[in-house]
């Protein structure tokens, strides 16, 4: 009942007058307007004072967590934390959710030999939330434990200790359309005592030590050998994308499925949508290409225009690109920029127009 | 002087101006260490003694001018290197974001840990209790 009743103020909250004002304010933070990493796992922003609004401080707890965006990512986790609403169990299984950037990688110098974890916006500590894919993140282990954890401790042994109530919110940064956040944004406030107890506004960095992370794919490399491929890009469960079903057995498929492929044409059609919109449409995931797992394609350097190929046309997108004429995602960024210097200039295009015509190869 | 301070695993003490935790077990212990006599304190931990006012003093600068053998809780400022012969250290085992820290090396600074004991807190599930004294006083 607690639960529902919490809902219900989060629902009403979210489209109060106030709220969404200052969620805009939280969001508008980008990870340029942070330093970049040195040693330190976060960083203090607007002089470590929340954006919350007086309007925001209210003794009920409740939870919220926002839309997922168009690219299925995260948004924000809001809660104003109380005792009622955290964990009386231990944690549940968390594996079925699948965050944008995804990937099961390990390497020896993480601490737990695994990159990334399923890092929660509002921690299980505080919130109790388990499998939700609202809450969940693709983030670092140096994230997750020397970032996050220690102002999740800070804030959960404070409402513990006292009874008292924090306002609590988690924004991940994203930059342009990478599927992995750059950072979160974590701002806390104790309600009752007016921030004497639990006040601060940090910005802790998605980043691993010794790793280097391409944040557009979630692929990596140990930090000095070869730069992170761009590719492949995984399309994740969320995005909307058009599968071939088959309208007979209700199954649905990649585009790129040859079983999809080879459906009989008065049993195939295609569906726009998201891979969950078609369950709960009542079709079933084809078992050979899992389109609700998402579909993975290879990029090169130089193609500019994502079609497999490197040609006189990526040189000239590339060069107008350079001179403002066209503006790239962060993919494409990273294809574009040929000789991966941070910047798009008519020498990638020169190096892409002579790699089309077979005069350089490029590395 | 007896200094006594609360301390996360990595030293912690202060973050963003305000303490990095608080049990009131640890309060409770600190006023049976005291027994009878005064702890001081600066106006910052006033709150945390509200009800036992009667054993507490409330002093801007604990730095100086105190009665030999002065108990002194430390939150918002960190005892002068030197000052104390007697300290008593709480450990909360826990992982706490901190600005202010609060660096002892027993050995190097001549002190030796002469008591241990783990306790249960009202939230935390084991704070540990650490008193050091003078090697010339053992």
């Amino acid at each position: 009942m607690k639960k529902i009743l919490c809902a219900v103020f989060a629902v009403l909250l979210v489209f109060s007058a106030a709220a969404p004002v200052t969620l805009q304010r939280a969001s508008a933070l980008s990870a340029a307007d942070v330093p970049a990493f040195s040693d330190q796992p976060y960083t203090a922003v607007n002089d470590n004072t929340p954006y919350f609004s007086e309007e925001d401080y209210t003794a009920v707890s409740f939870e919220y967590y926002g839309e997922p965006d168009r690219l299925g990512r995260c948004t924000l986790a809001y809660a104003n934390v109380g005792r009622d609403i955290m964990p009386t169990a231990a944690r549940g299984e968390i594996g079925s959710v699948k965050p944008t950037g995804w990937q099961s990688v390990k390497y020896d110098i993480v601490e737990g030999k695994y990159l990334y974890n399923r890092c929660h916006l509002i921690g299980y500590q505080l919130s109790a939330e388990n499998a939700n894919r609202r809450n969940l993140i693709t983030g670092t282990r140096y994230l997750n434990v020397t970032g996050m954890l220690p102002f999740e401790n800070m804030v959960a042994d404070y409402v513990k200790e006292t009874g008292n109530h924090v306002l609590y919110r988690v924004t991940p940064v994203f930059t342009d359309d990478e599927l992995v956040a750059r950072g979160v944004l974590m701002e806390a406030y104790s309600v009752e005592d007016a921030g004497d107890g639990i006040c601060f506004c940090v910005y802790c960095y998605n980043v691993q030590p010794g790793v280097t992370i391409d944040y557009a794919t979630g692929n990596s490399c140990l930090t000095g050998s070869a730069s992170p491929a761009p590719s492949p890009r995984t399309y994740i469960a969320g995005k909307i994308c058009t599968f071939t079903v088959n309208t007979k057995t209700k199954k649905f498929h990649l585009e790129t499925c040859g079983t999809g492929r080879r459906t009989a044409e008065q049993n195939k059609a295609f569906l726009s949508g998201t891979a969950d919109e078609l369950m709960e449409e009542g079709y079933t995931p084809c078992g050979a290409c899992h389109p609700e797992r998402g579909e993975t394609a290879t990029y090169y350097y130089g193609d500019a225009d994502l079609n497999g190929r490197i040609e006189a046309a990526d040189a000239r997108l590339i060069l107008r690109a350079s001179v403002g004429l066209e503006t790239f995602s962060a993919l494409v960024n990273t294809l574009a920029d040929v000789y991966s210097d941070g910047v798009i200039t008519a020498a990638d295009a020169r190096l892409t127009l002579r790699a089309a015509v077979g005069l350089e190869i490029i590395a | 002087m007896t200094a006594i301070l609360c301390i996360a695993d990595n030293g912690g003490v202060l973050f963003n101006r305000r303490r990095v935790s608080r049990d009131a077990a640890v309060t409770a212990d600190i006023l049976r260490l005291a027994a009878d006599r005064k702890i001081h304190i600066r106006p910052y931990s006033a709150p945390l003694f509200a009800e036992k006012e009667a054993n507490i003093l409330c002093h801007d600068d604990l730095a100086g001018g105190l009665p030999d053998g002065a108990i002194c809780f430390f939150e918002d400022m960190l005892p002068p290197s030197g000052s104390f012969d007697r300290l008593v250290l709480y450990r909360w085992n826990r992982d706490y974001p901190a600005d202010v820290f609060f660096c002892f090396s027993p050995a190097s600074e001549g002190f030796y840990l002469c008591e241990k004991t783990d306790f249960s807190g009202v939230s935390h599930p084991v704070i540990t209790r650490e008193i050091y004294e003078r090697e010339t006083d053992r």
